[in-house]
């Protein structure tokens, strides 16, 4: 009952609604700006590419372009040319390239970042302002399940919803590159690159809300948890890169970028899989920060 | 129970009967409010305990939560939902249905705005709305801290009925409050909180009765006359505002009656001395109020 209390709490939110018109307007405008500015190839065109790929494929097997020991494991020097030199890539920066779609989608994974760290600050923050954590309380006085049941309904709102804008703004963008962009030379498994880009942005997002949640848990207001994840995020996170940079495969923001980009080849210092598990565990020891605060602390 | 360096509640030993309208008076900062986030299990006390309906709050209140109703300060509501919305969130956390809801709101007297947001409501409403919720469960105690805060007077009159409702119904109504008048017309027992610590408690009477003795009122011409007559007679009396108060029980009367009209003496009035709850809690709680004023 609770759980579906809060998913219903959560659902009937007006900053929700608010947020989610706002990204679906935005998708929206995303989508007629690129329509408006992308122009389906031309033959012109199209033979001009063909004859600079010819020409870049020509120096890539010659080996002008990658060194053998630069290639990546298991790929050999014909491999890796053919895989990367297309005539798709020489059509110049004024068409929408559905190839490009999981860049687009790791591309707005920030703004989701962010997005989700205030639904889930302002989830349990606005209970506080309001007093309606005392009243609920008096309802449900076992407080690790109030908090349990918040963060479950939170992250995985947070979750469908990310998913459910994504998959918008795939859609949006597949539907103006194959009416006015390029839908050919797509690589292979585009589709489960995609798939990766979308749940790793919603898992990211879901993650943000989970902080956003817990630090408003712990300050008992919204804007304090907003205030600490940017100024850490910001002041804290540059000067420790600045400083000591052999932390930074630590850092949040940089294992949340391997994370959302799905770079196994450890960038950072750090494979997608190591990335993700030190997501969790900052995100598993925050939270139990909070259930310890919420636990033993006085409700006023 | 501590805040701080302040103890906001010191040995408070208090038992409340089942059944019938508690008020829990004292002055503001006293710690009644306290008390009832203790109750609730909002606040834990550094030592002592506390049981509600036979259960330790500390580790089985929610084993008896579904029998509490409760309000503590001013009722706080999701502000962009419905006054109905609200309920039915808090509902649907034990199982009660709209039906109730329904009902609830209608007693309350909020059935005609309960569509409307949270945000528009007067205090006076969200006092209401706060008693409602309370009320949702058939709850077998009510906590109510302040019910009557903010609502009009017509608003504290349907309060005052229906939390002496509440309590005909068997149910046991805890209630604090500072209006006096109001506990002083419901409330079956009382008790007087001051500086953490309780003054007085009991069946309003015996309450009223302590804080000192009953006497009658007596209005003639002469009151010096009509004191000495009495004084002669062994009965003390002073002269207080235009009459003479003597220490006597009403249901004497007759005899001062009977003294003074021996003596030629014919009274203009008559009445009972009647101390009132209020003049109680403002002797019993006199040193806190001159600190509170002095401060």
């Amino acid at each position: 009952m609770l759980l579906s209390v809060e998913f219903r709490r959560f659902a009937a939110r007006e900053l929700v609604l608010v947020l989610v018109v706002a990204a679906l307007s935005g998708i929206g405008m995303a989508g007629v700006i690129a329509a408006v500015k992308s122009r389906p190839p031309v033959a012109e065109l199209a033979a001009r590419a063909e004859l600079r790929a010819g020409r870049e494929l020509r120096a890539c097997l010659a080996g002008k372009q990658i060194s053998p020991d630069e290639l990546p494991p298991g790929e050999t020097l014909e491999e890796f040319c053919r895989a990367n030199i297309r005539p798709e890539n020489y059509y110049g920066s004024q068409q929408i390239a559905l190839r490009d779609l999981p860049n687009w989608i790791q591309g707005v994974s920030f703004i989701l970042f962010v997005g989700s760290l205030v639904l889930g600050a302002s989830f349990v923050g606005a209970e506080w302002h309001a007093g309606t954590m005392m009243t609920l309380l008096t309802w449900e006085p076992r407080r690790l399940r109030v908090m349990v049941a918040k963060v479950l309904a939170c992250v995985v709102s947070v979750f469908v919803l990310a998913v459910g804008l994504l998959v918008a703004l795939s859609l949006t963008m597949t539907l103006v590159a194959a009416t006015r962009g390029i839908t050919s030379g797509l690589p292979d498994g585009l589709f489960g690159s995609v798939a990766g880009s979308v749940l790793r942005s919603a898992a990211a997002a879901s993650l943000a809300s989970a902080l956003g949640l817990a630090l408003a848990m712990i300050g008992r207001n919204t804007a304090a948890a907003m205030g600490v994840t940017f100024g850490y995020l910001a002041i804290v996170e540059g000067l420790i890169r600045a400083l000591r940079p052999g932390w930074q495969k630590w850092l949040l923001g940089d294992n949340l970028s391997v994370f959302i980009m799905g770079r196994a080849e450890g960038f950072a210092g750090r494979s997608l899989g190591g990335a993700a598990l030190v997501l969790v565990l900052y995100a598993g020891v925050l939270l139990l920060a909070a259930a310890t605060s919420f636990r033993a602390r006085d409700v006023s | 129970m501590r805040r701080g360096s302040t103890i906001a509640l010191r040995r408070l030993d208090l038992e409340v009967p089942e059944g019938g309208v508690f008020g829990f008076l004292g002055p503001n900062g006293a710690g009644k409010t306290t008390t009832i986030r203790c109750l609730l299990g909002l606040a834990r006390p550094n030592g002592g305990s506390a049981r509600v309906l036979g259960a330790d709050v500390a580790r089985d209140l929610p084993s008896v939560i579904r029998r509490v109703g409760s309000v503590v300060e001013t009722p706080a509501f999701f502000p962009h939902f419905s006054g109905r919305r609200n309920l039915l969130l808090l509902a649907r956390l034990h199982g009660i249905g709209p039906k109730r809801v329904n009902a609830v709101l209608e007693r309350v007297g909020l059935a005609e705005r309960a569509g409307d947001i949270v945000k528009t409501y007067s205090l006076g409403m969200k006092q209401r709305l706060g008693v409602g919720a309370a009320l949702l469960g058939d709850a077998e105690v009510l906590i109510l801290d302040e019910p009557a805060n903010g609502l009009d007077p017509a608003g504290i009159v349907e309060v005052r009925g229906l939390l002496r409702s509440l309590g005909a119904e068997g149910r046991t109504v805890f209630v604090s409050s500072h209006i006096l008048s109001e506990v002083q017309q419901i409330a079956d027992r009382v008790a007087i909180l001051a500086r953490g610590e309780c003054v007085a408690a009991g069946p309003v009477e015996e309450v009223l009765s302590a804080g000192r003795a009953r006497g009658v009122i007596v209005r003639l011409d002469d009151l010096d006359a009509g004191a000495r007559a009495l004084a002669d007679a062994g009965l003390r009396a002073t002269v207080d505002n235009e009459a003479l108060r003597v220490e006597v029980a009403p249901s004497e009367a007759a005899t001062v009656t009977r003294i003074l009209a021996d003596r030629g003496l014919y009274l203009t009035e008559l009445r009972a001395d009647e101390i009132d709850l209020e003049t109680v809690f403002l002797e019993l709680t006199a040193d806190e109020s001159k600190e509170g004023l002095e401060a």
